[in-house]
């Protein structure tokens, strides 16, 4: 058992000298939630998008989602205009390592069914 | 005297493919691949102070990241990364060069910045005044664009990892374009107060992105800090 955990440390070491936002987030995990648009913040240098998920009994959890700036993001596909409240979505994000509900959107499916990937990177 | 304007034209047309893109460095370039935002792999050993103000800097990359929300990366704030540090920065974002009769432009687009390389002939000053960006004078040396730059505040960071440098670095840079669509990159980093050695980078690579406009992508403080309570402090797990 130890020396698998060993080799895990050592992959999520080499995985985390690449990355600013590895500090942050669990970037070797996704995590795929259905949600509805409250907020797009078309700002620089993080677009943010902000959501509510509801789960099985109800409760809705209010979330948090970066990506990159404006500048970036136009050369893949998105724009100021492709998310508005109350769109309904299909998210994948690396979650929070601290376990809050924030994470770097790695994937938008839209009500149409188009798909937004995130960038080549996630900024600074 | 037909034949002397075709001899003529010959010899303009010659110059020019001589010239072109030899001595021409201008376009949008974009790394291949993602830059390993420092100068190389191998760092050189600090001095005692270089290694003093290296244990003071909290970086969110590399071997010593902490949450950015946890860190004192001035990058955080949207303070200008200067030179070196602006070089080293890519992926996403481009340069671009501009060249006219005395100077060649650098445009970065990460944080909307420009930098400034004289190539009329003048020499480095003796002391310039330190500033983000330094003062740069360039020169070809056969198919390389030499740049040389001093006079670099010591207050930003060296790289993304925490690197310091004093005021007394020195920097040359030597850039060849090694066909129409790619450019190569190799530095050399001078700073006897914070390495014991100079710093030889490996080499960097560009491709020249002749679609690409280079797009207004500014690090604004007051969208950086409300990001950073909204998202990124609880993401570190910090209220």
């Amino acid at each position: 058992m130890k020396p698998r955990l060993f080799i895990f440390l050592a992959l999520a070491t080499a995985a985390f000298a690449h990355h600013g936002t590895n500090a942050s987030y669990d970037m070797d995990h996704l995590i795929t939630m259905k949600g509805t648009v409250t907020e797009f913040l078309w700002i620089n240098p993080h677009c943010q998008l902000y959501f509510d998920v509801k789960d099985d009994k109800g409760n809705v959890t209010h979330w948090g989602g970066e990506t990159n700036s404006p500048g970036v993001l136009l050369r893949s596909s998105w724009s100021k205009k492709i998310l508005k409240p109350g769109d309904e979505i299909t998210i994948t994000v690396h979650p929070s390592r601290a376990g809050a509900p924030v994470g770097v959107i790695q994937r938008i499916v839209l009500p149409d069914g188009k798909i937004l990937e995130r960038g080549s990177g996630a900024g600074n | 005297m037909r034949t002397r304007l075709i001899l003529l034209t010959a010899a303009f047309s010659g110059l020019a493919l001589a010239q072109s893109p030899t001595h021409d460095l201008t376009g949008v370039w974009r790394w291949t691949g993602r830059s390993i935002l420092t100068v190389s792999p191998d760092t050189p050993p600090f001095t005692p102070p270089g290694k003093k103000l290296f244990d003071a800097n909290k970086p969110s990359y590399g071997d010593r990241a902490i949450p950015p929300a946890l860190g004192n990366d001035p990058q955080g704030k949207c303070d200008p990364l200067g030179i070196p540090r602006i070089l080293f920065y890519g992926g996403t974002t481009t340069q671009e060069f501009i060249q006219t009769k005395d100077r060649v432009v650098e445009f970065f687009e990460w944080m909307h910045v420009y930098r400034t390389i004289w190539t009329d002939g003048r020499a480095l000053p003796a002391d310039p005044d330190p500033t983000r960006l330094g003062y740069s004078v360039g020169k070809w040396d056969g198919d390389t664009f030499v740049v040389e730059t001093a006079g670099l505040i010591d207050s930003t960071w060296l790289d993304h990892f925490g690197n310091p440098h004093s005021d007394e670095l020195r920097l040359e840079e030597r850039y060849r374009r090694i066909d129409q669509n790619n450019l190569e990159l190799t530095l050399t980093l001078t700073d006897p107060k914070i390495y014991t050695k100079p710093w030889v980078s490996d080499k960097k690579t560009f491709r020249l992105e002749p679609k690409i406009e280079v797009a207004e992508i500014f690090c604004v403080p007051s969208e950086e800090e409300a990001f950073n309570k909204r998202m990124r402090d609880p993401a570190a797990g910090k209220k």
